[in-house]
């Protein structure tokens, strides 16, 4: 049952058309984008470091507690899960990871999900299919 | 009128007499018949001519709309080289004892010489994570354990290296996840400690009392069950955070929708992940037996709606339609592991010299006397080298940018990483993928309505019954 030479699905012309001489999409099926909106709380007025004020995506706990955690794109993702920060805009999950079948190897939102999908608690990339038929 | 330009790297292949059209970067797969291939192919080569009939028109609005002609250019995974190698993830192999015998394990633990991680050997790995994440300013650094053996078996050695990592992390303004793949045979003051302190557990249960028994006794020759079931339990009360991994074979290969139930029904897992057999270690002697490549497939297949059902994912490594990547797994040059011997891996199942593979895989080793780590740089940029990108054997196939050109341990223990690739794996994942997206299309029922389906808690196939209505399709 292994492959009979190396694998080959791009598309090349087809010759004996068998069905409408004209093109007809029938159905399309999409990967459902999660929501990356930005979830952005404005600093409170007063007493806020400059580091926190500085940058956008941060926002400021008590007195001159700056954090960050909250206020990302991936806001859902990184708010909840323990093993999820922020880096700049992007959510970065290093935890425990299964999406590589390999049991404690780490891998981190940004690349494996690309920018398209939301991260789950153990790094599997999490994404929803809407059909729409024609 | 500018002429159509292709935009989206597409895949084809036949499904009920027509031909899907998948392109994964555009997140999109179309269903449709020979003449939309030939106008793509045509767009390809540059010979496209418009005829301008109704359905040439909605067609080619279809394409562009979904990027799939005149797009965006698509982005595509990061290359691993393309970055500097700074690791703030270590993951420490402490032993290759064990206290099971599992009949298929990888890495024969137990049998050979003993061998354990001398605590200086730890200590600096994580101390260099901390270090690296201090000097990216990431405000994180993960420690891992894994085996060869059961990583928790030097319990003192083990406990050691989290207490240590998690003092480090608090005195650095760090966050630490330490998490740790174990068989969870444990006293209950174990587990206790597990939970106080691990961040999270991936634990290896291959299903139901009669099946963990045969295939993952403890090393007496008696059942593991009751011990791990009694700790998972006793994870769940504490709401603890772990996923269960079940090695598939052909033992239980049928009967892996009975699981997903037990599973469920029992416990309360994250996650479930299945992995058929490879033959390997330990299987030599015991004549365990992979499943039936086919035979998993359908029954993964199965499993999986029943794991949906219950709001459950159910995965297989080789089955990643959901994301796009251009590495199987950190063990294309990301990976920082450290063997028992001091050898530096990027792969968790190659841990001895012995191993041909370590030519493939060691890239870098413990310097004892100067108590630091020494990387071979060229030897890991060669890994990275071995991504979707650049694999020829991959460049064609519907998998590439899911499985990207599969597990490296694997395709080097049975061929060439740089040659043919072709194995029954390498067949599994394309043929489990397609699968996939065929279900995927996967005509709702004219005669059930969207409220029934909800109920039923059918929730895909309500969807696209809502669409339907929004667009007005019979």
């Amino acid at each position: 049952m292994s492959n009979k030479g190396k694998p080959n699905y791009r598309i090349k012309k087809i010759q004996n058309v068998k069905n409408l001489a004209r093109p007809i999409v029938n159905a399309v099926v999409e990967l459902k984008k999660p929501n990356l909106e930005m979830h952005i709380e404005p600093p409170p007025k007063g007493g806020a470091p400059d580091v926190c004020t500085g940058n956008p995506m941060c926002y400021c706990v008590g007195v001159g507690d700056c954090s960050c955690d909250m206020v990302c794109s991936c806001d859902s993702v990184c708010s909840k899960d323990p093993a999820c920060s922020c880096v700049g805009h992007t959510c970065t999950c290093e935890g425990y990871c299964s999406c590589d079948g390999h049991c404690g190897s780490y891998c981190s939102c940004d690349t494996v999900c690309s920018a398209y999908c939301s991260c789950n608690w153990d790094g599997m990339c999490d994404c929803n299919f809407v059909c729409y038929w024609y | 009128m500018k002429k159509p330009k292709l935009t989206a790297e597409i895949f084809t292949f036949p499904h009920n007499g027509k031909h899907v059209i998948y392109a994964p970067f555009r997140h999109v797969m179309i269903l449709a018949n020979d003449t939309t291939v030939n106008l793509l192919v045509d767009i390809k080569d540059g010979t496209f001519k418009k005829t301008g009939t109704d359905e040439e028109k909605k067609t080619i609005e279809i394409l562009r709309e979904k990027g799939i002609i005149d797009g965006e250019p698509e982005k595509h995974p990061l290359s691993p080289n393309s970055q500097e190698f700074h690791p703030t993830a270590v993951t420490l192999f402490p032993t290759n004892q064990c206290n099971m015998s599992c009949i298929y394990c990888y890495a024969s633990a137990g049998e050979a010489r003993p061998k354990n991680m001398p605590w200086t050997m730890a200590k600096a790995a994580i101390d260099m994570v901390a270090e690296n994440a201090n000097k990216l300013n990431q405000n994180r650094f993960s420690v891992g354990f894994h085996g060869g053996g059961e990583p928790t078996l030097p319990w003192s050695f083990f406990t050691k290296c989290v207490e240590y990592s998690k003092e480090l992390g608090k005195k650095n303004g760090k966050k630490v996840t330490c998490s740790v793949a174990t068989n969870l045979v444990f006293t209950s003051k174990q587990v206790e400690w597990i939970i106080k302190n691990m961040d999270s557990l991936s634990i290896s249960l291959d299903g139901t009392p009669d099946i963990q028994n045969i295939q993952r006794p403890l090393a007496n020759g008696k059942g593991s069950y009751d011990i791990v079931a009694n700790n998972i339990k006793i994870l769940d009360e504490a709401k603890f955070n772990y996923g269960l991994r079940s090695t598939i074979t052909k033992l239980n290969v049928l009967r892996l929708k009975e699981i997903v139930s037990l599973f469920l029904d029992e416990f309360n897992p994250r996650s479930i992940q299945f992995e058929p057999l490879f033959l390997c270690g330990r299987c030599q002697t015991t004549n365990v037996e992979a499943p039936d490549a086919k035979v998993f497939i359908r029954e993964f297949l199965k499993a999986s709606k029943l794991a949906e059902k219950k709001k459950m994912k159910l995965s297989y490594s080789g089955l990643r339609l959901g994301g796009v990547t251009s590495t199987f797994c950190g063990a294309s040059g990301s990976n920082f592991c450290v063997t028992p011997d001091g050898n530096v891996t990027s792969c968790f199942e190659v841990l001895e010299k012995d191993d041909p593979r370590s030519q493939l895989f060691f890239y870098g080793i413990w310097k004892a006397k100067e108590k630091k780590y020494e990387f071979w740089e060229d030897k890991r940029k060669y890994l990275t080298s071995l991504n979707a990108e650049n694999i020829s054997y991959c460049a064609d196939c519907i998998a590439k940018w899911h499985c990207a050109g599969d597990c490296l341990a694997k395709v080097s223990y049975t061929s060439d990483v740089e040659g043919d690739r072709g194995s029954e794996r390498c067949w599994m994942n394309q043929e489990i993928t397609k699968r996939k997206i065929k279900q995927m299309f996967k005509k709702p029922p004219k005669s059930q309505s969207f409220e029934k389906l909800i109920l039923s808690e059918d929730v895909d196939i309500a969807k696209n019954i809502k669409v339907r209505e929004k667009y007005h399709v019979k």
